[in-house]
């Protein structure tokens, strides 16, 4: 077990495999081998034990896929389609967990995407990520600037500027 | 808090940002100062080049534009959207003549419609080159367009001369568009001796070479003379380079010559077979691999590619890897 303290003192005790989702704790854990205590001083309780229960649930999903491929091989051939399928639907579940997982407002989005990038959590950096892109897809500047809550830097003439730039782009 | 990521934090941004397509990216540049810098930071356009993109496969060939079967264009109705005033043009005769990075060139006699069909975008070049109607063979032409260096595209028209005293020779020319001013601007001559088995050279012959300049990197188009020989123009130096084609090319046949991804390809088709070689550098070719074999198309299409293969149009100016469009080939198959 390892336990992970938060920036606000709370701490987690998880299992080592589910940790090492992240890379620089998995870095950490490799460069000293004693080490059972690791402060996260960027991320609060509340992502954290967000962040958590994503690495947790990834990682019971793998080890069910490799008990799933173990149990392949011991029982021999014959039954080679079973495991296969319930890879197939083992995946599918967590893809639909993961949708459910990222269906948060956007101040945890922005945290999640922070600490999954401080953690360097690739799975929940890809998802979270593209959770942000898909909420700008489909959005006019006006709409993308007030749904993030972003001040319009340019003056008029700037952005008319760089519309110029390629015209052929927006015509 | 909000507001501090996706104005202020550049790696967020440009983490979220290059999972957008293009055409998103073109609109969201006005966002905020913060944005528009990651968008034309050219590490950006390259990471975003990169990344797999959704494709779509289109051929072309001499006369037509495929989408299946069909001679001419018929607006893919699926997954590209032309105004109409440009599909109802298309539809009355314009060729695909170039394709680039996800743009294509439409041509009709010395108009040219230039454009991005994943965003709907089109460009009317509207004056036509300088001096053109002197020379009587025009060749092909080329778009020259590469996000990672400029968003602004070049546009190649070559023109031949044939000397009427010395039937042994060739000038070749270049007329290039620029869409950053909007002008064309004519190219130093260069010309060339044919193959010295080719003695003569009569208009017919001229008429029936498959004549496909393209465009490699950047800044620079070649074409094969189909005598054993690539030719290469540099843009910005205004200077040519020669080099030998791969060996099983030197001889006429159902060659064809196209470029993506900053590959030149060269494609032979025999027993259904397209062998593809790459230019590495500027003298030494590279069999990479034979293509069409994974294709599985009916007789007409496969007939048609014998004429010529244009390579894959990426919706978005993202680039696959030749694996993926191996994959595509083979799904539209």
């Amino acid at each position: 077990m390892i336990t992970l303290t938060s920036s606000d003192g709370v701490q987690f005790d998880v299992r080592e495999a589910v940790a090492k989702e992240s890379q620089i704790i998995r870095d950490m854990i490799q460069d000293d081998c004693v080490i059972t205590n690791i402060p996260l001083a960027n991320v609060n309780h509340k992502i954290l034990s967000i962040v958590l229960e994503y690495c947790q649930m990834h990682v019971d999903k793998t080890e069910m896929e490799v008990n799933a491929s173990k149990h392949q091989t011991t029982t021999g051939e014959g039954s080679s389609s079973v495991p296969v399928a319930l890879k197939v639907s083992s995946n599918k579940n967590l893809n639909d967990w993961d949708k459910e997982f990222i269906n948060v407002d956007l101040d945890t989005l922005y945290d999640l995407i922070l600490a999954a990038n401080y953690l360097n959590i690739s799975g929940l950096l890809n998802l979270t990520t593209q959770a942000a892109a898909d909420i700008i897809k489909g959005k006019t500047t006006e709409e993308i600037r007030a749904t993030f809550n972003i001040k319009n830097d340019f003056t008029p003439e700037e952005e008319a500027a760089i519309r110029k730039e390629n015209p052929w782009a927006f015509e | 808090m909000a507001e501090s990521l996706l104005n202020s934090n550049f790696d967020i941004i440009f983490m979220i940002l290059s999972l957008l397509p293009t055409e998103t990216l073109l609109q969201v540049q006005t966002v905020c100062r913060a944005w528009a810098w990651v968008i034309s930071d050219p590490d950006f356009v390259r990471a975003h080049c990169s990344l797999p993109a959704r494709i779509t496969a289109f051929f072309t060939r001499r006369g037509g534009w495929l989408t299946c079967t069909q001679q001419w264009f018929k607006p893919y109705q699926e997954d590209v959207k032309f105004p109409s005033s440009i599909s109802d043009n298309l539809s009355i005769g314009f060729e695909v003549a170039s394709s680039n990075h996800g743009i294509l060139c439409f041509q009709r006699n010395m108009i040219f419609f230039v454009g991005n069909p994943a965003t709907s975008s089109w460009f009317l070049v509207r004056c036509a080159p300088p001096n053109f109607s002197s020379y009587k063979y025009h060749g092909g032409v080329a778009l020259i367009y590469d996000p990672a260096i400029s968003l602004n595209f070049k546009l190649t028209l070559a023109l031949i001369k044939l000397d009427n005293s010395d039937k042994t020779k060739y000038w070749i020319q270049f007329h290039i568009y620029s869409s950053e001013t909007c002008s064309w601007t004519i190219s130093s001559e260069f010309s060339q001796r044919l193959n010295p088995m080719f003695d003569q050279f009569d208009k017919g012959q001229w008429e029936s070479v498959q004549y496909i300049p393209c465009k490699i990197g950047g800044g620079s188009v070649c074409w094969g003379d189909h005598f054993g020989l690539l030719v290469g123009y540099e843009i910005s130096t205004d200077t040519y380079w020669k080099t030998s084609l791969p060996p099983p090319f030197k001889q006429r046949g159902s060659n064809s010559m196209s470029c993506y991804n900053n590959i030149i390809y060269f494609t032979r088709m025999a027993y259904g077979v397209a062998k593809v070689w790459r230019l590495e550098g500027k003298d030494s070719w590279a069999e990479i691999m034979d293509v069409v074999r994974s294709l599985h198309l009916s007789p007409p299409v496969r007939s048609t590619l014998r004429t010529n293969i244009v390579p894959l149009v990426s919706l978005c100016t993202a680039s696959p890897s030749l694996e993926e469009m191996r994959e595509d080939l083979h799904t539209i198959g």
